[in-house]
């Protein structure tokens, strides 16, 4: 609003400024009251109430009797409207105070992501997707069983899984004093076992195998005993 | 709650219907508008032809902005700001095109289907003079006229439409009124002449 404000003479009431509202019925209750109240007292009031009722109905009487548009209009307008239509079926139209009411996250998210899904062939696409993820995932799976055996070590495999196999034994070994780190690692990648406690106040690990195969475990043993230079001890625990 | 007031209501829903895209709801819209924006229009632009074509822009911008619409002023006031900007665009773009330096005060002609000769002042003709009147006023006179004696707007939502101060809005409105009223007295006293 730049422009200046328009200034009424020191002569006019201002109540008289609001009387073409209090005609058409729009001012506040409290206004209306107002103005009420200063007609019953003011004649000059009164009577431009009086005129301006009068000249308000000559208005709507002049207006009224005006021609409207041509029926070609009408059709111009629906037409336009029919084209757009077509070309955009699926567009979503809310009412803006409608949105501005639900302002959640998720009512953001939607927002957000609606309109990209407005072109017809964005579901399919994303329905062929999604299709497609589910039949690389089944894929996949079933590819799992050739590969897992791979994870489990035997005493052929050189890598050793992590993780706990199913079933396990424990030998209870005291190097020498002597014994380098490095041999002693060489001997647990040897028989892919670990150090799970240790050492005690006597100088014992407790080392874990896996335990696959029982005649397996017997071989591991005498190789462990038969390392006297750098296996002080070796026993195996019962489990 | 005036009636106005409860005309808004009932609009504020034919809009919703509208911005879900309910081409049966806009009709009923367009209908309500047509001649109310044609003959708003007509205010601005004295060629018929042209005013047509605003009002046809007006309805199709309606159509597509149905969801902006924001429900801070009436349906009225939004539709009527609309073809405001397009009829005043429009004006310009005239303007322009046949180089006149005319304001645009002068632009603006109300269109009078009964100009001939006055027989006996009746209804009819009473309207014909005051058609005749309103003509002659400033295009922002016949504007604040329309507005408020025939769409009955508050006057909070003329200043919203027309960009003015509210004692702005009732300044005008009160001039307007005495210049239509010497117009009137003129045309009439002219009429009764023998």
């Amino acid at each position: 609003m730049t422009e200046p404000e328009e200034k009424l003479g020191s002569e006019v009431h201002p109540a008289a400024t609001l009387l073409p509202w209090y005609l058409n019925g729009t001012l506040r209750e409290e206004e209306r009251q107002e103005v009420a109240r200063h007609l019953r007292e003011c004649q000059p009031c009164r009577t431009e109430l009086d005129e301006l009722s009068r000249l308000r109905q000559q208005v709507k009487a002049a207006y009224a009797d005006l021609p409207g548009l041509s029926p070609q209009a009408f059709r111009s307008v629906m037409a336009t409207i029919r084209d757009e239509r077509r070309s955009q079926p699926e567009r979503q139209r809310v009412f803006r105070w409608e949105r501005a009411e639900s302002s959640s996250w998720l009512d953001a998210l939607d927002r957000w992501l609606r309109p990209m899904f407005a072109p017809r062939w964005v579901p399919v696409l994303a329905s062929t997707l999604i299709i497609g993820q589910l039949a690389l995932l089944l894929w996949v799976a079933g590819q799992e069983p050739a590969i897992a055996p791979r994870n489990i070590p035997t005493s052929t495999d050189g890598v050793v899984s992590r993780g706990i196999p199913t079933a396990t034994a424990r030998y209870r070994v005291a190097f020498q004093e002597t014994a380098p780190e490095g041999k002693i690692r060489t001997v647990l990648h040897d028989i892919g076992g670990r150090i799970v406690d240790g050492p005690s106040p006597d100088g014992f690990y407790t080392i874990e195998v896996p335990a696959s195969d029982q005649a397996l475990l017997e071989k591991q043993l005498e190789s462990l005993q038969r390392q006297a230079d750098l296996i002080r001890s070796v026993e195996r625990l019962k489990s | 709650m005036d009636t106005t007031h409860e005309q808004n209501i009932v609009e504020v829903q034919i809009m919703a219907a509208v911005a879900s895209g309910d081409t049966q709801a806009f009709e009923r819209l367009y209908h309500v508008y047509e001649k109310r924006v044609f003959q708003y229009v007509s205010t601005f632009v004295r060629d018929q032809t042209v005013a047509e074509e605003i009002v046809v822009d007006v309805m199709v911008a309606v159509w597509r902005g149905a969801c902006t619409f924001t429900n801070t002023s009436r349906v009225s006031t939004w539709i009527f700001g609309i073809a405001r900007h397009k009829a005043i665009d429009a004006l310009r773009k005239v303007i322009r095109s046949e180089h006149e330096s005319m304001a645009l005060d002068n632009v603006a002609h109300l269109p009078n289907p009964a100009e001939g000769p006055v027989e006996s002042i009746d209804r009819k003709q009473v309207a014909a003079l005051t058609r005749q009147a309103i003509a002659k006023l400033s295009r922002e006179h016949q504007e604040v006229i329309r507005l408020a004696f025939f769409e009955d707007l508050p006057y909070e939502e003329i200043a919203i439409l027309l960009g003015i101060p509210v004692n702005t809005v009732k300044t005008r409105v009160y001039y307007a009124k005495q210049q239509l009223k010497q117009q009137l007295d003129r045309l009439l006293s002219r009429e009764s002449v023998p």
